[in-house]
């Protein structure tokens, strides 16, 4: 399959590329095994928790609601309605994706999707006083309104440009 | 510090453990929901699974590659596009360390002169198309979409960081970046 095919290649050129930096430098090579391993413990709750989630959500939402809310035929309301949500998420990108396929794979439409993928993981409402702190009033603003319409526009150009290919 | 983050750590298994209570508790009112969705789960669990070890030596590679220090050393005050390409690039490449580390290291490179382009390049970058998310994007998403939208999206974050030095060029009086 070629899911697998992909995930064997990536995890082979990987490793590959880890055995050459231990290679040439051993120490180096050991703590980024330690700081992988580190970070990846760090998010294994959230990501089961996720992964939890999408199987109660493919349990209890019915495909038809998500296709006729956010499906192909949903129009800019579909849109809109998702770039707003995912406006106030922040959510790492190792995470958004699952979320954006269970949402496609129940019948979201591409250009839906894309959108969900930019807007939750680019900037978000709730993380704005954070970033506030550290680069002041102006930029976090301009930057969450500016990922906004970016968002709607990745997204339309995707949804159009994916379904000519498809 | 390094007594806080074990906490945090544990933290996350708390709540684990709250979640997999509540789930229980739905399956117990729903049984018959309980297969289908330990199905899909474990599906994407596997998914997950398969990726793994690509993840975690990445994550690591990056880490100890891609410092603060030789983003420094390389960001400059590179001017025009080259300098918006190299911002993007550093983004996605800083994007393994979590979301909250990419304004102070953007508050960092304010500092050192870095301009609205590239600070909004900079951060976008880092969350939006990072390095790690990408080959996920791939794994999940399929290679159409994944192209697709990760060209998308980092040409939209380039023409967008302009048009945020233009904004603030054009109607802050304030010239100080913060």
């Amino acid at each position: 399959m070629q899911d697998y095919l992909f995930a064997i290649v990536i995890n082979g050129i990987i490793f590959a590329a880890w055995l050459f930096l231990l290679f040439k430098d051993r120490r180096r090579g050991m703590e980024a095994v330690k700081i992988g391993c580190r970070t990846i413990i760090a998010m294994l709750p959230l990501i089961l928790i996720i992964i939890g989630a999408i199987g109660l959500f493919s349990a209890f939402i019915d495909p038809n609601n998500i296709a006729n809310s956010f499906g192909e035929q949903s129009g800019w309301r579909g849109f809109f309605i998702v770039a707003l949500v995912s406006s106030f998420l922040q959510i790492p990108g190792i995470i958004a994706f699952p979320i954006a396929a269970t949402l496609y794979h129940n019948g979201a439409a591409a250009g839906v999707v894309a959108v969900f993928a930019c807007a939750s993981t680019m900037a978000s409402i709730f993380t704005l006083p954070l970033e506030m702190k550290f680069l002041g009033k102006r930029l976090p603003f301009l930057r969450l309104g500016l990922t906004f319409v970016l968002s709607l526009v990745v997204g339309v150009l995707t949804g159009a440009v994916f379904n000519l290919f498809k | 510090m390094a007594k806080k983050k074990e906490n945090s750590i544990w933290q996350g298994y708390i709540y684990l453990l709250f979640f997999a209570a509540v789930m229980a508790a739905i399956f117990f009112i729903y049984p018959d929901k309980a297969l289908p969705s330990l199905q899909v789960s474990w599906s994407s669990l596997s998914q997950f699974l398969i990726i793994f070890p690509a993840i975690i030596l990445l994550i690591g590679i990056f880490a100890v590659l891609a410092t603060p220090e030789m983003v420094m050393k390389n960001f400059g005050q590179g001017s025009g596009l080259p300098g918006a390409l190299k911002a993007l690039f550093f983004g996605s490449l800083m994007s393994t360390g979590p979301f909250y580390l990419s304004f102070p290291m953007a508050k960092t490179l304010v500092d050192k002169g870095a301009t609205v382009t590239s600070i909004i390049i900079f951060v976008s970058a880092w969350n939006g198309v990072g390095v790690i998310a990408e080959i996920i994007e791939f794994h999940f998403l399929g290679p159409l979409f994944t192209i697709i939208r990760f060209s998308l999206t980092a040409i939209f974050i380039v023409i967008f960081g302009y048009a945020a030095q233009f904004i603030t060029d054009r109607f802050f009086k304030k010239k100080a970046l913060l």
